[in-house]
């Protein structure tokens, strides 16, 4: 049978007091009295420093450990293996949250409150040890334990079998919050991650270099062995220099990369260089410069991009745009020389045409024949040149300059002093702003095919053919309005074709529907509005924005 | 200095332009050439002739000598500086309207066809 310690302990200090006694009360002094006497105060002195030496004895009672630790970082428990009762220290409520008094008496409850990825570890360890009963063996673990505010919070926890002091066996635990630790761990293995997996080349360079040279490489992750074959002891014991192609050492940007970093500045650089296989890649660095608190150059953290791919995309963008710009160039003189073969031509007929004029042509038939064949060469050549128009309006540099609108208006009776009845015609101006910002030759163009149209498209209903010509402010700049007392546009049937090529709205007249297609074109190639307000039988409008100067 | 000088590979452009020019009455004296090589070595002799053209029509796409490289060979000969040079084409090519900036002999351009109107407007101009 074995007696429980404290026991012991009671009893020594019983036959001391009775010793003790018994030697005062003798007159004469019986060594072996003296003997016992000290066998048992020995005894005592080795139980008692024992007891205070022995782990297992710090708890003597669990409670006043309990009490002794509330104040600590250190949650302690003991779990009585033969009561079935749980012990916590105070400060549970201020680590974890939980009142002494809400813990439930069972093991299962500290279970419960371990994270399902640490609980099927932390309950098998406690199990084992509470089945072995092994003195003096620890389970030392971090686990995420549930708080009462049901957030997770990580542990150290450590727990032993220990012996109390009447013999009894506990399980005694210990709970140190290492969140914060731990959470940094976390966040500092992430960031590993980032650098240990990403699909860019990092790379970690000293603070100070070489005259000339780039900095020496300190870490490199594994996409730079994948990106350019070098290992990072290869690129440690030669150089970043190790990378590139020779050629690329004596250019502009290499240079002033190395010198960028002499300044300690930021710099990204795209470069030629070669992988360790002798293949030409393409590689873009970014190297940024790291200082401490007292901005003192730390070293330099490089991200290298392998941009192979996109640079052979380059190269084949830009041979096609130069192939398509050499289409067009070829296209654009390729009209250009059908343009003058169609005109030279067209203009002898012209001058052919003139020059019958001079002679009197007696044979009716004849003379029908010719007139028809001058009135096909006329139309011939309107639509040869309102083509070669459309041409110039791609191709022209435009110059801009101040145009005053009376002699635009001036101009166009001129030109168009054929068509004009000075008897029924009349022109109108109210101009508010004198000039627009515009290219002069679309300026005349845009008018006379309004004004011609005007002319063109009168109602002989009315008296008087009347034009009328406004201008103003607008917020862009100058909107100037072009009206006439003419048949007009049906809007609802021809709105949305208005301005299309080749569109034509009264049949009865001539034309061939590109003027208008012109006038829009030309108006919006120089960033200025044209709209359209037109009743039949009551007129037309024509609004047009011109942009001032920027 | 007398007459114009007209150079055209078309024949029917330098008939046109003869009748016009006789039309206009601004001279009788009519020279022509086909070509601008042909104009340089007719220009040579009438200038041999001491019958230089007041004026000179020219064209500017033509076979074996163009009108630009007409201009080049004699544009830096004393003996034509006073010859005026009227650029008379079908061309659209806006390159073509700036190049003739660079010629001082070059005067007027004319987009065809020749009118009396456009005759009598360089004359005035002299």
């Amino acid at each position: 049978m074995k007696l429980p310690q404290h026991s012991i302990s009671i009893l020594l200090v019983v036959l001391l007091v009775i010793s003790t006694f018994y030697l005062h009360n003798q007159s004469e002094v019986n060594h072996l009295f003296f003997l016992i006497h000290y066998f048992l105060m020995g005894t005592f002195i080795f139980i008692f420093f024992k007891r205070k030496n022995n782990p297992i004895n710090v708890i003597s009672s669990p409670t006043t450990s309990l009490k002794a630790t509330s104040n600590s970082l250190e949650v302690l428990w003991i779990w009585d293996l033969n009561q079935k009762k749980f012990h916590w220290s105070k400060n549970i409520s201020s680590q974890l949250g939980y009142d002494t008094n809400e813990v439930e008496n069972e093991l299962k409850w500290l279970f419960d409150k371990i994270h399902p990825q640490d609980h099927m570890r932390f309950s098998l360890e406690v199990y084992h040890l509470v089945n072995e009963k092994q003195k003096d063996v620890n389970y030392s673990d971090i686990v995420q334990i549930k708080t009462k505010q049901n957030e997770f919070k990580y542990f150290q926890s450590i727990v032993e079998v220990q012996e109390n002091e009447v013999g009894e066996i506990q399980l005694v635990g210990s709970l140190v919050d290492v969140s914060k630790f731990k959470n940094e761990e976390i966040r500092l293995q992430l960031l590993e991650s980032v650098i240990l997996n990403s699909k860019e080349a990092i790379l970690i360079l000293e603070g100070n270099q070489e005259q000339g040279k780039f900095p020496k490489v300190l870490f490199t992750n594994q996409s730079f062995e994948k990106i350019t074959g070098y290992s990072e002891k290869e690129i440690q014991n030669n150089g970043l220099e190790k990378v590139f192609i020779e050629q690329i050492k004596f250019s502009e940007s290499y240079q002033s990369c190395i010198e960028k970093l002499m300044f300690h500045q930021d710099c990204i650089v795209e470069l030629p260089a070669k992988s360790k296989e002798d293949v030409h890649i393409w590689l873009q660095f970014s190297f940024v410069p790291i200082f401490d608190k007292n901005e003192e150059i730390t070293h330099f953290i490089s991200i290298i991009r392998d941009i192979t791919l996109e640079k052979e995309r380059e190269v084949e963008r830009e041979k096609l745009i130069s192939e398509l710009q050499k289409s067009l160039e070829d296209l654009k003189q390729f009209s250009y020389i059908t343009s003058h073969n169609f005109r030279a031509p067209l203009s002898n007929l012209l001058a052919l045409n003139e020059l019958i004029k001079d002679y009197d042509i007696e044979d009716a038939s004849l003379l029908e024949l010719i007139n028809g064949y001058q009135k096909s060469t006329f139309l011939l050549n309107e639509t040869i040149e309102d083509l070669i128009q459309t041409i110039v309006i791609r191709d022209a540099e435009v110059s801009y300059e101040w145009i005053k609108i009376e002699d635009l208006v001036n101009d166009c009776k001129q030109l168009l002093k054929n068509q004009i009845d000075a008897q029924t015609t009349q022109f109108e101006l109210d101009l508010k702003c004198t000039e627009i910002w515009f290219h002069k030759s679309y300026a005349e163009n845009i008018f006379i095919n309004l004004i011609n149209n005007a002319i063109k498209y009168q109602n002989h209903k009315q008296e008087v053919c009347k034009i009328t010509i406004t201008s103003e402010e607008s917020s862009k700049g100058v909107l100037v309005k072009i009206m006439d007392n003419g048949i007009g546009i049906d809007m609802e049937l021809n709105q949305h074709k208005l301005f299309g090529l080749y569109q034509r709205f009264h049949p009865n007249t001539e034309g061939k529907g590109i003027g208008l297609y012109l006038v829009k074109n030309q108006m919006k190639s120089l960033g200025g509005e044209i709209s359209v307000e037109s009743e039949v039988n009551q007129g037309t409008t024509f609004n047009l924005n011109f942009k001032n100067p920027e | 200095m007398e007459g114009i000088f007209c150079i055209d590979d078309d024949m029917v452009t330098l008939m046109i332009c003869k009748r016009i020019i006789e039309k206009s009455g601004v001279t009788s004296t009519i020279h022509s050439a086909s070509n601008g090589l042909e104009g340089v070595e007719k220009l040579e002799d009438l200038l041999q002739k001491n019958h230089l053209p007041q004026l000179i029509l020219l064209d500017l796409n033509m076979p074996v000598m163009n009108g630009w490289d007409f201009l080049n060979t004699i544009q830096n000969d004393e003996s034509y500086q006073k010859i005026h040079v009227v650029i008379l084409s079908s061309t659209v090519d806006p390159a073509d309207f700036e190049k003739t900036k660079n010629y001082a002999m070059v005067k007027g351009f004319i987009s065809k066809p020749l009118t009396v109107e456009n005759l009598l407007d360089i004359y005035k101009s002299f």
